[in-house]
């Protein structure tokens, strides 16, 4: 009970401070880091050489000798002015998102940060991570710019996103860290992971047989030909034939009879929907791979057949936020 | 922060413990430094990618070795002499594990501290410089450390590490001055590598001319006022009654009295010394060198003294604490005081005691005189007559002496340095019944010409006679004067030109006769003096006064205001060194000629809104001022197109500076213009 409890207490003070940083330093694009969102403190080396100092300063009193005195206010001096120093090194950089691109879940999502200087100063070995992820280092000359890339293992299908960065510099001492947290409104796309295994489904049928909406294709509709019996009624072009042109038929998609359809009901023997994502994802691939055309149909999404990389990617996006909350993906990029 | 070391960074950590370690040398045996040397050469191959980090077995027996080694050389950990062997010992296998920051961290405090304990042994300026190029060494390895080092050149660590020690000197300054000077919390274990110098407190023939052959000094006098003359300058600092027929020593009393002071005990005088006043009263300070003894030097009878001394029966100043480090006091004097009028009875068997057997011709000889003179007075001017005209030698390389050492040296070789004077001198007062014993301290002294001080060197080191008189107590007689007069109304090196300082021919003293090196010297000695009396020494006091003349009173509001304005002046200065360097952009000719047009018209209530560019700018000012219209509109049209378009024209610059500056010339109207507006 007291676990649970504490655990609470942690949840509670948690989501506090993400609320009080949130307002303090607001997610944006970019951000520049000035005395509003660097912090400071001695680090662990830090607390060391304070201990050193007041070792020497017993030593001085203890010996009575000024020199040491003199060397103890003078290392102690020192401390203050890395202070500044440290600050400086992160003060006045600007970070901003520099684009990811999608991955699958289980592989390790990469973000490209753009480092950018803007007060005309050197900002030496500046790390960036996240709580879960490498550090990179990076340097900025003055008035330049560097980027960088972190890697994050993303989990999940859908928007991922990593949070609050954390970025700091023990430059030029390591006796102090400087750190901020920033939240650069970074996401990256995640793919579902694609299923071990599953062969294709052998009703993944040719053509026509998969149409559930008729309606739903007039977007793709393509052209005329000459009606052949046989042509469905209801694509005939009555207008045309009102017009006193011949009897034409509405043609929607030109390959529309050598295109797979993936439909969503065939997953269904995978089981829940994760499983079922991860299925059609494997298809999409596989597909995609054999270069054969391909619709999708979701419950909710219809995408009509088509090759090549573009319609791949639209496909996996489609899985990928299939059945979640559509207000996460907003405002993603 | 990687864990993992730069490469470079190792060569700074290592040359930095070099540094720091180099001023220890003096006072380390030579194994020490040289595990130091094996385990940085060793670690040096492993950066190179030679050799491999050692194994754990072979670092562990290297520890165990120094250790061991470490206390069978000092007998115990506990001091500082084997705490400097261990911390050099351990930043040098440090080194051999030195993998991430964390060891390495390790190896530059200890670097610093290295750097900053060797002004425990010496405290000159040229130590607290190698000192503090330790320190620079140690925070350029750590910049070393935290820099990426691909990014900058070799030096670029030790530049911005002294940078930074530079801006962190006014902070330093501000604590050295403020900060206040507390007695020690407890004592604190001392060098016992230091050497003893200055003279011992026993006196065979010899060891006055072994310190006539040092240059070293011994101690700094500074007189309130003028100084007394030359021949008036005996430091008395040892009294030595007792004599075993070849040494002269102090008596046990006089041993158990310095034990006593070093204990702390307020009055250590076996016996109340006792004088009468003087009339002719000096009054000086006296820093003396670190000598690793006990015994503090003052001229004629001390009257008054500092906290840290006190007085012995004989009237010696006996200091609290071994001088292992600088120490100065205060003393004032009566140059002719009457010491100790009446002899205690007790006493007088111990000034006279001689030991049966020695030198039988001197006992016999000064019986027979005695016996002939009608007072001990006319008896001691003979024996002084005597050494002046029968054929005695002032030498610093007197031969050696039998047992019967006063016998051989005044019947036979004559050959003698002050000691053989004094202590024949007193021999024979002792054999004709007279209470006599021999000083010993320092004689004489050089001025320095630049401020009102004396040294005192090793070569003044000198040995005297008192003989106690009925009625007149102590008093002073110097056999020395009765065969060099020069020795006492000049100096050594002047009656002993061509044996002086002849083991060392580097020695600026030899030379002082050449003016250049008379100037060098006594300017090299003022820096060191004033040094040492305005860092070495100080003290509470010092502070107080200091602080009351810096801040007119004091107070602890004054002090905290003077500290947060001092300390606050030292930090904008590195915030501005930090920050202040934006550097503003330098505009091209026709962009700062249009900015020029904008201050004047926003002086005249028109000003430039930001985001608005200069069309808008433009449009909104022939709107708001058509009277101005053409003149604005020419400027900007112009503006643009050298700006802009990219044309290069100089024609076209020349006539947008000069519409500008009509504009401007013109201000007058604008001025008008605007008074105008805003009555309305």
């Amino acid at each position: 009970m007291s676990a649970s409890l504490r655990a609470r207490l942690r949840g509670l003070i948690e989501s506090r401070w993400e609320r009080w940083l949130a307002r303090r330093v607001p997610p944006a694009r970019e951000v520049l880091l000035t005395q509003r969102n660097v912090y400071i403190m001695p680090s662990a080396q830090g607390y060391g050489f304070l201990c050193l100092l007041l070792a020497m300063l017993l030593a001085g009193m203890n010996y009575e000798n000024n020199l040491v005195f003199a060397f103890t206010f003078l290392l102690g001096g020192l401390f203050v002015v890395a202070v500044l120093h440290t600050y400086a090194n992160l003060a006045g950089l600007t970070l901003s998102g520099a684009g990811s691109s999608p991955v699958f879940a289980g592989e390790r999502a990469a973000f490209s940060l753009c480092l950018r200087d803007s007060a005309a100063r050197c900002h030496d070995a500046v790390g960036i991570w996240w709580r879960d992820g490498d550090e990179a280092e990076a340097r900025v000359a003055p008035g330049g710019e560097s980027t960088i890339t972190l890697h994050l293992y993303a989990t999940r299908r859908g928007w991922f996103r990593p949070g609050r960065l954390r970025v700091r510099s023990h430059y030029p001492l390591g006796l102090l860290r400087a750190w901020s947290w920033i939240d650069l409104d970074l996401a990256c796309l995640v793919y579902p992971r694609p299923a071990a295994s599953g062969a294709l489904p052998v009703e993944a049928g040719r053509g026509d047989e998969g149409f559930a909406t008729p309606d739903a294709g007039s977007e793709d509709f393509s052209g005329f030909r000459r009606y052949v019996p046989g042509d469905p009624l209801r694509h005939v072009a009555w207008r045309t034939l009102a017009k006193g042109q011949p009897l034409q038929t509405r043609e929607y998609i030109a390959y529309a009879d050598r295109s797979l359809w993936l439909d969503w009901q065939q997953s269904e023997g995978a089981g829940g929907v994760e499983e079922r994502v991860s299925l059609l994802c494997r298809w999409v691939l596989e597909l995609h791979r054999a270069q054969l055309q391909f619709g999708l149909i979701l419950p909710d999404v219809r995408i009509e057949p088509g090759s090549g990389d573009t319609h791949r990617d639209r496909a996996l996006t489609a899985l990928s936020l299939f059945g979640l909350p559509a207000a996460v993906g907003a405002g993603a990029a | 922060m990687s864990m993992r070391l730069p490469r470079r960074s190792l060569l700074w950590v290592m040359g930095a413990l070099v540094v720091c370690t180099a001023p220890h040398l003096p006072h380390l045996a030579p194994w020490v430094p040289a595990v130091l040397g094996f385990a940085l050469f060793w670690r040096y191959r492993v950066y190179q990618g030679r050799w491999p980090f050692p194994p754990v077995a072979a670092r562990a027996l290297l520890v165990l070795v120094s250790f061991l080694g470490v206390g069978l050389q000092f007998r115990t950990i506990n001091g500082l002499d084997p705490a400097i062997a261990l911390l050099v010992i351990a930043a040098g296998l440090k080194t051999l594990e030195m993998r991430d920051t964390r060891d390495y961290l390790i190896a530059c405090f200890t670097g610093y501290f290295l750097a900053s304990s060797q002004v425990l042994f010496e405290q000159e300026i040229q130590h607290a410089a190698m000192a503090l190029a330790g320190l620079v060494a140690v925070t350029a390895a750590l910049v070393a450390r935290h820099q990426r080092e691909s990014a900058r050149g070799f030096p670029s660590p030790l530049l911005l590490a002294s940078k930074m020690l530079a801006q962190a000197l006014p902070l330093m300054l501000m604590l050295f001055v403020v900060f206040p000077r507390i007695a020690p919390l407890w004592s604190m274990p001392q060098s016992k590598a230091a050497a003893k110098t200055g003279p011992s407190d026993t006196l065979s023939p010899g060891d006055i001319a072994r310190l006539g052959g040092s240059n070293a000094l011994a101690f700094r006098v500074a007189f309130d006022g003028a100084p007394p003359i030359q021949h008036d300058l005996y430091w008395r600092g040892l009294v030595l009654s007792q004599f075993d027929g070849r040494e002269w020593s102090v008596p046990a009393f006089a041993r158990m009295e310095a034990d006593l002071a070093l204990r702390g005990l307020r009055k250590v005088a076996v016996r109340e010394p006792v004088s009468v006043p003087g009339r002719e009263s000096v009054e000086y300070r006296v820093i003396l060198e670190p000598s690793n003894r006990q015994w503090a030097y003052a001229l004629g009878t001390p009257r008054a003294w500092d906290e840290g001394l006190r007085i012995g029966s004989d009237f010696r100043l006996i200091s609290t604490t071994m001088i292992s480090q600088r120490k100065s006091y205060w003393v004032q004097s009566d140059l002719d005081a009457t010491l100790e009028p009446e002899l205690p009875a007790l006493r007088r068997p111990l000034e006279l005691r001689l030991p049966e057997g020695f030198n039988p011709r001197a006992r016999e000889m000064a019986r027979q005189w005695r016996a002939g003179a009608r007072s001990d007075r006319e008896f001691i001017s003979r024996v002084l007559a005597w050494f002046r005209q029968e054929n005695f030698f002032y030498t610093l390389t007197p031969p050696l002496l039998g047992r019967d050492s006063v016998d051989d040296f005044l019947f036979g070789e004559r050959r003698g340095f002050c000691e053989h004077y004094a202590s024949a001198f007193t021999f024979l007062l002792r054999a004709a019944g007279i209470p006599a014993r021999v000083v010993v301290g320092y004689q004489g002294g050089e001025r320095n010409p630049y401020e009102n001080y004396l040294l005192v060197h090793e070569f003044d080191a000198h040995a005297w006679s008192e003989a106690w008189l009925p009625g007149e107590g102590w008093v002073r007689f110097d056999p020395t004067a009765a065969v060099a007069p020069g020795r006492i109304e000049s100096s050594l090196g002047e009656v002993l030109s061509d044996e002086f300082l002849a083991g060392s021919p580097l020695a600026f003293e030899r030379y002082r006769g050449i003016p250049i090196i008379a100037l060098v010297r006594m300017r090299w000695d003022l820096l060191t003096y004033q040094w040492a009396k305005l860092v070495l020494e100080y003290d509470t006091e010092r502070q107080a006064a200091l602080l009351n003349r810096m801040l007119g009173g004091l107070s602890p509001a004054r002090l905290v205001v003077a500290m947060l304005v001092a300390g606050g002046v030292a930090l904008m200065l590195v915030v501005f060194s930090l920050f202040g360097a934006v550097p503003r952009r330098r505009h091209d000719p026709a962009t700062r000629a249009y900015l020029r047009m904008c201050t004047s018209l926003a002086h005249s209530g028109l000003v430039r809104l930001p985001g608005e560019g200069p069309i808008d700018y433009c449009e909104r000012v022939c709107r708001e001022r058509p009277e101005m219209a053409a003149a604005v509109r020419g400027i900007t049209d112009d503006f643009l197109t050298l700006g802009y378009a990219g044309t290069q024209s100089a024609a076209r610059l020349a006539r947008l500076q000069a519409s500008v500056r009509r504009l401007r010339a013109s201000r007058a109207f604008f001025f008008s213009g605007t008074s105008r507006n805003s009555s309305t």
